[in-house]
C-alpha cells in the first residue's frame, strides 16, 4: 500500500512537471465564427512605421517570426525604464534567436524624431535587426496600439486602448495575440518568456533554432 | 563642565568647543536635527511620488484623447463645408485643445527630471512647481476629452 502511494505521489509530480511544457498558449481576444463555420480571431492589421536606422517597418519584417510589442516614449519618467529593463532581459534571452524579434512604438513622435529613436537604441546597445524602435503618424500609432491592447487585456469588459500599463505583448507568425504581461513586472515577464518558448515550440516545430 | 561629560575624549572635546552643557543635550541635538531632515526627506519623496502618480493618471487619458480627436477629424473631413460652418469650426477648435493639450504633457514629460542629489530646498521648490505644472495639464487633458465629448454628442 505505501508502495501504491508513494508511486502515485510521484506520478502526480511527475505530470505536473511535464504539464507546462506541453501547454499551448491561447489566442487571445474576441473570436467570431465565419460564414463555412470557421474560427477567426482577431489579428493585427497592416501597418508602416518607421524605425532607429530610418528603414520602413511593416508587417513583412516579422514575416515567419513571432514578436513582442510595446509602446513607450523616450522620457518616460516613471513606468517605460522598468518596461525597457524587462525587454532587456528578452532581448538578451533569445538575441541569437532570429525566430523572434521586438518591436517598440514611441507615443512621443514629436520628440522621439529617428535621431532620438537611434541615440535611444545606441544607449540601450541594441541590435537594430532585432529590436525595431519606431515611430510614425501619430494617429497611427494610437489607432494600432487600441488594436493590440483591445485584444491583450485582462478584462474582457474593458475598453481597450493604450493605457500606459507597460504591457508587453506577445503576437504570433500569423498576426494574433498569444500572451501578454505588465512589462513592469519582472516575475510576469518571467512568465511571459516562458509562454514565448512555448510559441516558439507550437509554431516552429521542425526548427532547432 | 569637564565633570559633566561621561565618554570618549573627542566627545568630551567636541562638546566644550562648541559650548555644549551636558552630553545628553548633544544627543537631543542630533535626535532633532535628524528627525528634521528624515522628515523633509519624506515630504520631498511623497512630492515626488504624488508628481509621478498625477503623471501616469493623465497618461492613462491619452488614448481616449487621441481616440476622440481621430473620430472629430473624421467627421470634420465628412462634413460639407457651407451647411456646417459653425459645427466644423468647433470641431477643429476641440481637436486643436486636445492637441495642445497632449502636446503640453509630452513637453513636460521631456523636461521633467527627478531631483536626486539637490539640496533639499531646491528639490522642494522644483517638485512643487512641477506638481503644479502636471495637475494642470491633467486638468486640460480631461476638460479637453469632455469638450470633445459634448460635441460628439450634441451631433448624434
Amino acid at each position: 500500500m505505501k508502495y501504491l502511494i508513494a508511486s502515485l505521489l510521484l506520478l502526480f509530480f511527475w505530470s505536473a512537471c511535464i504539464t507546462p511544457e506541453n501547454k499551448s498558449l491561447p489566442y487571445l481576444g474576441e473570436r467570431r465564427l465565419a460564414a463555412n463555420g470557421d474560427t477567426i480571431y482577431p489579428s493585427i492589421r497592416d501597418f508602416t512605421f518607421i524605425d532607429q536606422d530610418s528603414q520602413w517597418v511593416n508587417n513583412a519584417t516579422f514575416a515567419n517570426k513571432i514578436y513582442v510589442v510595446d509602446f513607450f516614449f523616450i522620457h518616460c519618467p516613471t513606468i517605460c525604464p522598468k518596461v525597457k529593463a524587462n525587454g532587456l532581459r528578452i532581448y538578451q534571452k533569445f538575441l541569437h534567436d532570429n525566430r523572434i524579434m521586438l518591436l517598440s512604438h514611441t507615443i512621443d513622435v514629436k520628440n522621439d524624431t529617428i535621431a532620438a529613436l537611434r541615440q535611444h537604441a545606441e544607449k540601450l546597445h541594441i541590435d537594430s535587426q532585432k529590436w525595431k524602435l519606431v515611430t510614425g503618424n501619430k494617429d497611427d500609432i494610437y489607432s494600432i496600439a487600441d488594436d493590440y491592447y483591445s485584444i491583450a487585456k485582462e478584462n474582457p469588459e474593458a475598453p481597450g486602448g493604450f493605457d500606459h500599463s507597460g504591457r508587453l505583448i506577445l503576437v504570433d507568425k500569423n498576426r494574433h495575440v498569444r500572451s501578454f504581461c505588465n512589462g513592469t513586472d519582472a516575475e510576469d515577464t518571467d512568465r511571459f518568456m516562458h509562454d514565448i518558448e512555448i510559441l516558439l515550440k507550437e509554431q516552429f516545430p521542425t526548427d532547432a533554432k | 563642565m569637564q565633570s559633566a561629560f561621561v565618554g570618549p575624549p573627542a566627545l568630551r572635546y567636541f562638546c566644550q568647543k562648541f559650548n555644549i552643557m551636558r552630553v545628553h543635550h548633544l544627543f537631543w541635538g542630533i535626535l532633532i536635527f535628524s528627525t528634521a531632515a528624515c522628515s523633509n526627506n519624506q515630504h520631498i519623496q511623497q512630492l515626488q511620488e504624488q508628481t509621478e502618480a498625477v503623471h501616469d493618471e493623465a497618461m492613462k487619458d491619452l488614448a481616449t484623447l487621441n481616440r476622440l480627436s481621430r473620430s472629430l477629424k473624421k467627421a470634420y473631413a465628412e462634413l460639407d463645408s457651407v451647411s456646417n460652418e459653425t459645427l466644423k469650426a468647433q470641431m477643429g477648435k476641440a481637436v486643436e485643445q486636445m492637441d495642445k493639450a497632449e502636446s503640453e504633457m509630452m513637453e513636460w514629460m521631456a523636461q521633467y527630471r527627478s531631483p536626486e542629489g539637490k539640496p533639499a530646498s531646491e528639490a522642494k521648490v522644483y517638485l512643487e512647481n512641477e506638481l503644479s505644472k502636471i495637475s494642470k495639464n491633467r486638468d486640460d487633458i480631461r476638460n479637453a476629452i469632455q469638450a470633445a465629448q459634448a460635441l460628439q454628442n450634441s451631433g448624434k
